[in-house]
């Protein structure tokens, strides 16, 4: 079930209704919540569900016996609980994420040097679909359990209480990742249904349907996919073509994943529930580490705060400083999904990554020079690193990121029919969306606070208007979220 | 903030802050200059993110990570940290 189908909006609504209507009964509610969560994930497929009840039992369990050998002084039982939890989870991760990559990998290798056969002789990839959000939930599950291991939290009591914290329907596909001291002790709080929390929730959500189906999926449907459609096309395409249809692109998975956080906020919101942002302006940054900062910031977190600092951050020397950097962007383009792709947008990111600070060992206390020039060059670098990262997400294979790179580099024939037919709704999108994603956040907070102020009555007379609109504009069929593939 | 400690408020939020970044940098307190940036001493972007999430335990209310950034050395971070806690307190 997509959050941009009527089916999440019925089923929202639903759960919202039945939810507020059992006022203070927290079990019940709670019961609701989790019994929802369940069934909507067992849309994508029933069999999934079995992996997060296994997560899920899994991380309880470990979390309390931390706790437990904390409190009585036993580090090797502590090791042992939270070993238990790595591997259970980053085992199931493994399994079902990368396996068939790391075969066909394999396979490959055997093949190039002729020695299919005794590659053959250990059977070949197992060719199942990933389990959906599987790369969140783990990680989301791992953060508690680590997070009782350093005594940064104590574990959850309720067995309840825990399986809504992994299952939570709003964030569990695609993120955000919410870390259990930012979540559960929401769910001790007495819940008030306000007018504000509505109307903020309502237009959390509308904001992430527009990002969603009117400039990602716009974007997509009518440029990106024509061009990026496979390494002909590209060919045929020409430098100016794929150099737009990569801005369109990173514009597009933009809204396509901001739009997903903002639906996910809102509709926890609904709930009662605060989320925290999950994007925040990333085309305004001036760095690369600013970037990191403002765009997928609860993954960008979750590397930083586990993975990163966990190394030794930036505190053991320059050239480990280094290494953890590369290391851990390495492993997040690996996070992203099973392909080499994204093994190099990993490297792409680290290599940069590393430049960057060794070219802060250059500049005084660090920092760049609050200048305005220079923060126009800190932008433009910034912007374009991000922009060009995005080839090896968008290219479907090898043989169109090579077409890629070479019609950018091939700038000799004449416009292409997709750049001079392409409707001037699009073009419109295209300026319009990066106008608004630069734009001072201020405006941003009288829109929001100029959409409080109107009565009920007009909101849903804007929300009406606004779902005739997306019906208008969206192309045809469901295009799912980028990000449910990862 | 655990039972017991002392209660923070604007007024003695710098010196709690300066304790908490002493340990989060790991150095001595004759080594720190309020003055100076935080970079001076290892704070990143990155550690912006660790450090103001541990800020946020403590205190209870989010802290964006860039109020760090865009407030680059102790003064100017308790002043403006200062204002973000009577917000909250008035709420």
């Amino acid at each position: 079930m997509y959050f941009n189908s009527f089916e999440y909006i019925f089923f929202l609504w639903a759960v919202y209704v039945l939810y507020w209507t059992l006022k203070e009964k927290r079990k019940l509610r709670f019961s609701l919540v989790l019994v929802g969560s369940y069934w909507f994930y067992a849309q994508a497929d029933w069999r999934f569900t079995f992996l997060l009840f296994t997560s899920t039992v899994v991380d309880f369990f470990a979390g309390r016996e931390i706790d437990k050998a904390n409190e009585a002084g036993s580090n090797a039982r502590r090791r042992a609980f939270l070993i238990l939890s790595l591997v259970s989870n980053l085992g199931m991760l493994g399994f079902f994420k990368y396996y068939d990559f790391f075969v066909d990998s394999i396979e490959a290798v055997f093949e190039s040097w002729n020695l299919w056969h005794l590659s053959a002789a250990k059977g070949g990839p197992l060719d199942y679909i990933v389990p959906a959000g599987i790369s969140f939930y783990t990680f989301q599950t791992l953060s508690y359990t680590i997070d009782i291991y350093y005594r940064r939290i104590k574990p959850c009591k309720s067995h309840l209480e825990f399986a809504v914290y992994v299952a939570f329907f709003p964030q569990l596909v695609a993120g955000p990742i919410v870390r259990a001291r930012d979540f559960l002790p929401q769910m001790q709080k007495t819940r008030k249904l306000t007018r504000d929390r509505i109307s903020s929730g309502l237009f959390q959500i509308l904001r992430g349907m527009t990002k969603k189906l009117v400039i990602a999926d716009v974007l997509g449907a009518h440029l990106v996919d024509h061009v990026y459609r496979d390494a002909g096309s590209l060919e045929q395409s020409g430098g100016l073509a794929v150099l737009v249809a990569t801005y369109a692109f990173t514009m597009q998975l933009y809204g396509d994943f901001a739009g997903y956080s903002d639906i996910a906020i809102g509709s926890a919101r609904l709930l009662g529930f605060d989320l925290k942002k999950n994007f925040d302006a990333p085309f305004k940054s001036r760095s690369l580490e600013e970037f990191w900062t403002r765009w997928h910031i609860s993954m960008s977190f979750w590397f930083y705060y586990y993975v990163f600092a966990a190394m030794g951050g930036n505190k053991r020397g320059i050239a480990r400083t280094c290494f953890n950097l590369f290391i851990t962007h390495l492993l997040s383009g690996v996070w992203h999904g099973a392909g080499w792709n994204f093994v190099l947008w990993g490297v792409w990111f680290g290599v940069w990554m590393v430049i960057v600070r060794l070219v802060r060992l250059l500049l005084p206390n660090g920092v760049m020079p609050r200048k305005a020039v220079f923060s126009f060059l800190g932008w433009l670098f910034t912007y374009h690193v991000c922009v060009f990262s995005l080839l090896f997400f968008r290219a479907n294979d090898t043989e169109s990121l090579v077409a890629a790179l070479r019609a950018l580099t091939d700038w000799s024939g004449p416009l292409p029919d997709v750049i001079t037919t392409l409707p001037w709704q699009v073009w419109t999108v295209l300026g319009v969306s990066y106008f608004t994603a630069v734009w001072p956040e201020s405006w941003n907070v009288r829109i929001e606070n100029g959409w409080k102020r109107l009565p009920g009555l007009a909101q849903g007379a804007v929300l009406a208007a606004a779902l005739l609109f997306f019906l208008g504009v969206a192309p045809p069929g469901l295009a799912p979220f980028i990000y449910f593939q990862f | 903030m655990t039972e017991g400690e002392t209660k923070i408020t604007p007024d003695n939020l710098q010196a709690w802050l300066t304790e908490k970044f002493l340990e989060w940098a790991e150095i001595e307190a004759e080594e720190f200059d309020s003055n100076q940036p935080f970079t001076k001493y290892g704070l990143d972007s990155f550690g912006a993110m660790t450090f103001s999430t541990e800020l946020e335990d403590e205190l209870g209310f989010e802290i964006n990570a860039r109020l760090l950034w865009d407030n680059p050395n102790m003064d100017t971070l308790a002043a403006a940290l200062a204002e973000e806690l009577k917000k909250h307190q008035a709420e």
